[in-house]
């Protein structure tokens, strides 16, 4: 693989900074309901210290506000494990379906302020799913691919990322993007990441739809 | 005392309602920054509680659009961040300033700090 050290470096590390400050962020938030669902308790218990009837179905909905908040901090810090892993190995296989899943777990935030929906389809069997590389490039490629591809979806619309494969070779198309022209030109980090992975971006405008094609790696 | 509480957060703002108006204050909460502006075109409140990252857009610029409706009205912001910049940015706003999770007891402080000066306000 040839690495460009020095925008590749610096897109990861924005990469690595974006996705620990969105993750910190949504525990803040896990930690404020509980916070609240447990003040709330208080002031019931203190409110049945004087005399004031509890609802047994009012706690049983606490109580079902609490677990849920405890199962999306584990969601939440099962994904930032994996992405804290993916700088373990300098190459491995890579599955491009669990990578885009990642990736678009890890971007939600920043797609849920468009409105966008976004999904990730599971490619028909038979075909290549899996590319060779160092796993923390590919997710910040993908990554920056679906930053820029969604730049082209209306609000409210619908992204998708559909692994798969174009003449043999593993790749992720981005379908939906309904405001792509034809002068759309990756720009210099994804560029970056293209030369490094390596990859390449090709643009189908009638079809609304990019690809990001894995040029390196295995079927 | 009338209050707004935006967030998009909708369990932790109908949450903190509750417990804000067992202690004696009228609250409206939505998870909708549009949805604030309408309540607020439809009656003032004297202070609005506001989130400072919402999806697709910042505490500071739902303060400016409910500020259009109700000027008199008193800020407090909520984050998660605790970042020098949000803080820079919730004080030169003229804003007050709360770090999540929140202290109901801070909060509520702040809430009549926050009231006070919009009845100074003319």
């Amino acid at each position: 693989m040839n690495f460009d050290y020095g925008l590749v470096g610096e897109t990861g590390l924005a990469f690595f900074g974006k996705v620990s400050t969105t993750a910190c962020h949504e525990l803040k938030n896990v930690l404020a309901i509980i916070n609240e669902n447990n003040g709330l308790l208080e002031d019931m218990t203190f409110m049945a210290q004087k005399g004031r009837a509890i609802e047994p179905e009012r706690l049983g909905r606490i109580c079902e506000g609490i677990a849920k908040q405890v199962r999306r901090a584990d969601e939440l810090l099962d994904y930032i494990s994996r992405f804290a892993h993916s700088v373990d190995q300098f190459e491995d296989e890579i599955n491009l379906e669990d990578c885009c899943r990642l990736v678009v777990f890890l971007a939600r935030r920043l797609t849920a302020a468009k409105r966008l929906i976004v999904e990730v389809t599971t490619p028909p069997e038979g075909t290549a799913r899996l590319t060779r590389g160092n796993p923390f490039l590919v997710e910040n490629l993908l990554w920056t691919a679906l930053l820029e591809a969604m730049q082209f979806c209306d609000n409210g619309g619908t992204l998708r990322l559909m692994p798969g494969e174009r003449d043999g070779q593993p790749m992720v198309a981005f379908g939906g993007l309904n405001c792509l022209s034809e002068d759309f030109c990756p720009t210099s980090p994804l560029s970056a990441l293209l030369a490094s992975a390596p990859a390449r971006w090709m643009t189908y405008c009638p079809e609304q739809r990019c690809e990001l094609i894995f040029t390196g790696g295995e079927g | 005392m009338k209050i707004l509480l935006v967030d998009d957060e909708l369990e932790f703002i109908s949450t903190l309602a509750e417990r804000l108006h067992y202690r004696g204050i009228e609250v409206a909460y939505t998870s909708n920054p549009a949805e604030a502006v309408e309540l607020v075109k439809a009656s003032c409140f004297q202070v609005a509680v506001l989130d400072m990252k919402m999806p697709g857009i910042s505490g500071l610029e739902v303060k400016a659009l409910l500020e259009e409706h109700c000027p008199q009205m008193k800020f407090i912001f909520l984050t998660g961040h605790g970042s020098e910049e949000d803080y820079v940015a919730g004080r030169s706003a003229s804003a007050f300033y709360l770090l999540k999770p929140i202290n109901i007891e801070a909060l509520l402080a702040k809430i009549k700090e926050a009231a006070a000066a919009s009845e100074e306000k003319p």
